[in-house]
């Protein structure tokens, strides 16, 4: 590890952590939401989102002696972590697991009021005209729900009464919209949706 | 407690039981030791095992939610994800998707039907455990003449009406090709023609002569001339 000394409180708390556990507790707090949010732009997956986010920070935690201040800030780090796992995840479609496991950590359900909380932090109607262009390339039930969901901005309740159906089976049928339109998007739109690196 | 805060309590709690020690070898010499391991295992486990190139195209894992069965292979054979599934003891088998030529032959993605399918995407399926449904996995076919694909493929692809453009193309270039063609021209989120100069993003086939296309009307495209 480098001797060039912390620049910033997020490499600090980091530098910290390795010896003070406790710091790496205010060092999550301090960039959940953030990675959060990246993260759910990114997979349009409110529960893909709070389950990468969860492996990144075990990955934090399990190589955190590794990292060094004079390559970079504690959050660009962090970021490029995550980075590693959002491909993986896009290369087998499915969240590893590995450093929760290596760490001897539980694998969390994410749960409603997870995926609720997380859907909060993005303004997904701001980037509803990116989607719109897509949306009618979705099969009909999928379409509505995302519509009244996205568009007009109706919390799933109301899209289930609307739809006739449970409020889980409205949530499914909009995060299975999200995904198809994932992969309908060109790389221009993801980039616009991305809304860059680390904000 | 909330999902996030019980994650918080799980992390600091790995964090006291993991705490890293300072390397004596630097992870430089870890790392090269390790592919130097792991290249060697790799050639004796391809000289003692000779597998597929398509196994593993198929991923199946428990989770919390049911069991998530992902299409880890895009680019597999149909067939071969079929193979795959059966595998796993899953119900699979393949059908035809008409799609343009460049589509043909391709995978072009899978759906799920019997009861409690919990979430369906393209390439991802959740399921409940011991489910009893099947797998339609669906491989590109050659619409009928004048038919419209179920599955839109790529307008600029080989094949495709519109095969010597790219993506960048002008907007008035592309539609000078496809009236040369006689292939109709919609455009995606918008009411009217775009401008003559701007840029084409994305081109779908929607049949062999409809296009759906997508124009960055802040972006000035590229001229393209066809030569064929």
């Amino acid at each position: 590890m480098s001797d060039v000394p912390a620049a910033d409180h997020d490499s600090a708390l980091l530098l910290r952590s390795v010896e003070d556990p406790a710091a790496f507790a205010t060092f999550y707090r301090r960039n959940r939401d953030s990675l959060l949010t990246w993260l759910y732009r990114q997979t349009l997956d409110a529960e893909v989102a709070a389950d990468l986010a969860a492996e990144v920070f075990a990955v934090v935690v399990e190589r955190r002696d590794r990292f060094d201040p004079g390559r970079g800030p504690a959050r660009a780090w962090l970021w490029g972590l995550a980075n590693v796992e959002l491909n993986r995840w896009r290369r087998r479609g499915a969240i590893a697991e590995r450093a929760r496991r290596r760490i001897g950590m539980p694998v969390l359900a994410v749960d409603d009021e997870a995926i609720s909380y997380v859907e909060t932090l993005v303004d997904i109607g701001q980037v509803a005209e990116r989607l719109r262009g897509h949306v009618h390339r979705l099969p009909d039930g999928e379409r509505a729900a995302l519509e009244l969901r996205v568009f007009h901005d109706l919390p799933y309740a109301e899209v289930a009464s609307r739809l006739g159906c449970a409020p889980g089976a409205a949530r499914v049928r909009v995060s299975r919209a999200l995904a198809r339109l994932r992969d309908l998007m060109g790389p221009e739109d993801r980039l616009v949706l991305s809304g860059g690196v680390g904000e | 407690m909330s999902y996030f805060d019980r994650l918080e309590q799980e992390l600091t709690a790995a964090a006291v039981r993991h705490r890293p020690r300072r390397q004596l070898v630097s992870h430089r010499v870890l790392a090269a030791a390790a592919v130097v391991v792991v290249a060697l295992v790799a050639v004796a486990w391809q000289v003692s095992r000779p597998r597929s190139a398509y196994a593993d195209t198929v991923t199946v894992q428990s989770t919390s939610a049911g069991v998530r069965v992902t299409v880890a292979l895009r680019t597999a054979p149909p067939r071969a994800v079929v193979k795959d599934l059966r595998a796993h003891g899953l119900r699979a088998d393949v059908f035809d998707a008409p799609t343009g030529p460049s589509e043909v032959g391709k995978l072009i993605g899978m759906s799920a039907t019997g009861p409690g399918i919990v979430a369906s995407g393209r390439f991802q399926v959740l399921i409940p455990s011991h489910w009893t449904g099947s797998f339609r996995v669906l491989e590109g076919a050659a619409a009928a003449p004048g038919a419209p694909y179920t599955e839109p493929s790529n307008a600029f692809a080989a094949g495709e009406p519109l095969a010597c453009l790219r993506s960048g193309v002008r907007v008035h270039d592309l539609i000078a090709v496809a009236r040369s063609r006689g292939v109709t021209v919609s455009w995606i989120g918008l009411t009217q023609t775009p401008p003559d100069d701007a840029a084409v993003t994305e081109a779908f086939a929607t049949s062999a002569s409809s296009v759906s296309a997508k124009a960055d009307t802040s972006r000035v495209g590229s001229s393209i001339v066809c030569r064929s």
